[in-house]
């Protein structure tokens, strides 16, 4: 829905709310009249966009000739590239086969023009294919199509109408100076390229930089010195890409391929943008240890999944301590993982195990996702080998693809749920979190999406100011989880199965959980008490009916 | 003759500072924190450039507390302190625990925790740390290091001038080992009454201190019983030596 004249209108309307009686450009209140249990998130038109981008990307696997067309449409030039799939049918079948596993709603149509394509695709008459025949052959059944097939302005198309024309045919009929005269040049153009008499350049789809470095070898190679030579190559390859594009690098990926067509991906993160081969070189040494030759690698590709810009400030890489501290925790994080090292945080909270915080990823600064570039979520699509074989004799053909995306009862963000399919790597990088849809999917080894690497602060790390509010005692090992004991008695303690004096106990302390998290009435009272030989305890008792004793920590 | 002389002891006092007993020139020795504790040391307290071996008793946290307080006494600008710990397998336990490091009036901001998962991790991340010449300290809890790796630890701690800080868990036999300083903390009674219930109260004995003696004679070891104050946030001792103090060191 999108706020619109009168109020909040419908946007995009899926089969079962239009079976409802629901349409687009209704206003909301209306609809909920209509359909009590209507479900109507609010619209994302730039969102909407960028997926349909990221689907004419994918939709490059048939032909580099593809582009979005519209807000909701794709056109793609499948001159050529039809026998790949066995004929064009055969095309159309796999396409849609995958749109449907995908769940895009969609209309296909193939034509000789992209025009007519388009027209064909959303206007066509119930029950004629989707191929429509190549030539003049087709010359009717284009004719035939109402005046909104050409692609007008919504004003146009009415003004036509009220003359009364209705069909193509009509407009075709009629002589054309006059009606340039009346109504511009847009009619008879588009008439023109409906029928496969005017041009129509298109423009592909841009594919997003790649920082990529690919090293194919002659023989496979199996020892860790030849590895460290070719990623050697790789690295200088890609630091001048980097270089000439002014970027570092943040994030790495060492995909070997191995001769049985096995793969291995090494990932490499760092808290700052790199592109210097020492350094970068230093921090695969732990990780090329995992790396597995097998029956020997045949070739080796580093990429560079996300990258930032590249400041000048960070020119002086190697020289002096200045950044030992950050390569230090860059190589800690890589070898033992960044949720594993961190500075503690101090939370707001009165439960003691919950007073204190860890934030991973080094210098315990929030992971940054902004600088992931949606690019890695594409993974490379190798294309057919045998190429486009542009013969010109074989007439143009484009192919009109038109996702009608509309998901549940009412507008849903357009959610692409993608199965690991084998040569489907659609994935999305965004996440509906309103419905609660988690279409995040990612083909390669099933892992999740990549995790934003942790930005770094820069430079010296400045102790944050938190305030660490202790009112009263706290021991210096906190046991997670709590170990029951028995209930001590005058002076003794059972505990582990042996029997201490206690010297004195001290307390209670109530602390009670947060109010909004946990049942009235419970909470937990601590006492510290001391052993005879000199152990300093932290022990709580639970305030149920019949309370239970747990060891909690242990003072120094 | 007084050249002669001069010039012996020129040459010891270079030794000595080679052999880490004291410390370099533009460095300070970190001081314990009581003129009886650092006044057993040659160097003055603790010397940088070498590790330091804490002992404890089981599930005790005495050992923990010392170097927490040792931590307080640390410069601000030397830099933040890699707190390093391997939990033993049987009982897991988060540590530190940071508002039992304010209370020993160590800042937890300027730690850094590392939790790696095997011991070949945490010896790694020692050694790597070691080398980092922008931390103020490192300190491993719970990590015994066999005596090859030993050796390589104490190698990076020279070659970075780092004050490595070890605190051993406790078993029967603790290793031989090159640390520089040897020390066992173990929790003592605390008699209440005196205003403040269970100040930490540790009994300190000095096991084994490289050049005891100027040139290497056996080291003597010593006994203190030392409180935490929390009022003053230093330590001071409990009463006058037990044991006699060790043989003035030159």
């Amino acid at each position: 829905m999108l706020p619109g004249q009168g109020g909040i209108r419908l946007h995009a309307v899926n089969a079962l709310a239009s079976a409802d009686g629901l349409s687009v450009g209704m206003l909301l209140a209306d609809a909920r009249a209509l359909c009590p249990t209507l479900v109507a998130p609010p619209a994302d038109p730039a969102g909407d966009r960028a997926d349909l981008g990221r689907l004419a990307l994918w939709a490059q696997r048939y032909t580099p000739q593809a582009a979005t067309d519209g807000t909701d449409g794709l056109v793609l030039d499948i001159t050529g590239c039809a026998h790949l799939w066995s004929g064009e049918a055969g095309l159309l079948a796999d396409l849609s086969q995958r749109l449907r596993r995908a769940g895009v709603t969609h209309h296909l149509a193939l034509a000789d023009s992209p025009a007519a394509a388009w027209g064909w695709a959303r206007h066509r008459p119930a029950g004629a294919g989707e191929i429509l025949p190549s030539g003049r052959a087709a010359w009717e059944a284009l004719l035939a199509l109402p005046l909104a097939a050409l692609r007008l302005d919504a004003e146009l198309t009415a003004d036509l109408a009220r003359v009364g024309l209705q069909r193509v045919a009509d407009l075709h009929r009629l002589p054309r100076a006059p009606l340039t005269t009346r109504y511009g040049t847009a009619p008879t153009r588009r008439l023109d390229r409906l029928l496969g008499l005017g041009a129509e350049p298109l423009a592909p789809q841009t594919r997003p930089p790649q920082w990529r470095a690919r090293l194919p070898l002659a023989e496979p190679i199996f020892t860790r010195d030849a590895i460290d030579t070719g990623l050697d190559r790789l690295l200088r390859d890609l630091c001048q890409q980097l270089e000439a594009g002014g970027r570092g690098a943040r994030r790495l990926e060492l995909l070997l391929l191995r001769s049985d067509a096995s793969q291995q991906v090494l990932t490499l993160g760092t808290g700052q943008p790199l592109r210097d081969v020492s350094t970068l070189k230093r921090l695969f040494r732990e990780k090329l240890d995992q790396a597995e030759p097998g029956f020997g690698i045949e070739m080796m590709l580093l990429t560079a999944v996300a990258t930032d810009r590249f400041t000048a400030s960070q020119t002086a890489l190697g020289s002096g301590d200045a950044f030992a501290l950050t390569f230090l925790l860059d190589r800690l994080c890589n070898r033992i993982g960044p949720d594993r090292i961190g500075p503690p945080l101090a939370e707001d909270e009165h439960q003691p195990e919950r007073a204190m915080g860890f934030a991973g990823g080094g210098m315990g600064i929030a992971a940054d996702g902004q600088d992931q570039t949606p690019l890695s979520s594409l993974p490379h699509v190798p294309h057919p080998a045998s190429g486009l074989t542009h013969s010109p004799s074989a007439p143009p053909r484009s192919l009109s693809c038109l996702p009608r995306e509309s998901g549940g009862p009412g507008a849903e963000g357009t959610e692409t749920q993608v199965s690991v399919a084998p040569g489907s790597p659609l994935s999305r990088g965004r996440q509906d979190g309103a419905n609660g849809n988690h279409g995040h999917d990612e083909t390669k080894e099933g892992e999740g999406s990549p995790t934003p690497w942790p930005k770094a602060q820069p430079r010296a790390h400045t102790p944050r100011p938190r305030i660490w509010q202790v009112e009263a005692p706290r021991p210096l090992l906190l046991l997670d989880p709590p170990e029951p004991v028995e209930k001590p008695e005058a002076a003794a303690l059972v505990w582990r199965g042996r029997r201490y004096g206690i010297d004195w106990m001290e307390g209670p302390e109530r602390i009670r959980p947060d109010w909004w998290r946990a049942r009235p009435g419970t909470g937990r009272d601590y006492f510290r008490l001391q052993l005879a030989d000199g152990r300093r305890l932290w022990l709580f008792r639970t305030a149920e009916e019949v309370p239970r004793w747990f060891l909690h920590g242990l003072f120094p | 003759m007084t050249n002669r002389a001069d010039t012996i002891a020129a040459l010891r006092a270079r030794l000595s500072v080679m052999d880490r007993i004291r410390a370099r020139a533009g460095q300070e020795a970190l001081s314990l924190g009581l003129a009886a504790l650092d006044g057993a040391l040659a160097g003055g307290g603790l010397v940088r450039g070498g590790l330091h071996e804490f002992l404890g008793d089981a599930a005790d946290a005495a050992p923990h507390g010392f170097v927490a307080s040792l931590l307080a006494r640390l410069p601000a600008a030397a830099g933040p302190v890699l707190w390093c710990r391997l939990p033993p397998p049987d009982a897991p336990a988060d540590a530190p625990y940071a508002p039992g490091l304010v209370c020993l009036g160590a800042d937890p901001d300027r730690l850094i925790l590392a939790r790696p998962r095997s011991l070949e991790d945490a010896l790694w991340v020692l050694e790597e740390a070691m080398r980092c010449p922008r931390l103020g300290a490192v300190v491993g809890d719970g990590i015994t290091p066999h005596p090859v790796a030993g050796r390589r630890l104490q190698l990076a701690a020279e070659e970075g001038g780092m004050l490595g800080l070890l605190i051993l868990p406790p078993q029967g036999r603790p290793p031989p080992s090159t640390a520089l300083t040897r020390w066992r903390v173990r929790a003592l009674p605390d008699r209440p009454g005196e205003g403040d219930w269970g100040r930490p109260c540790w009994q300190v004995d000095l096991l084994r201190a490289r050049g005891g003696g100027v040139m290497g004679a056996a080291a003597d070891s010593g006994t203190w019983k030392v409180i935490w104050d929390d009022a003053a946030f230093r330590l001071h001792l409990a009463e006058p030596l037990a044991d006699g103090p060790m043989a003035a060191a030159e």
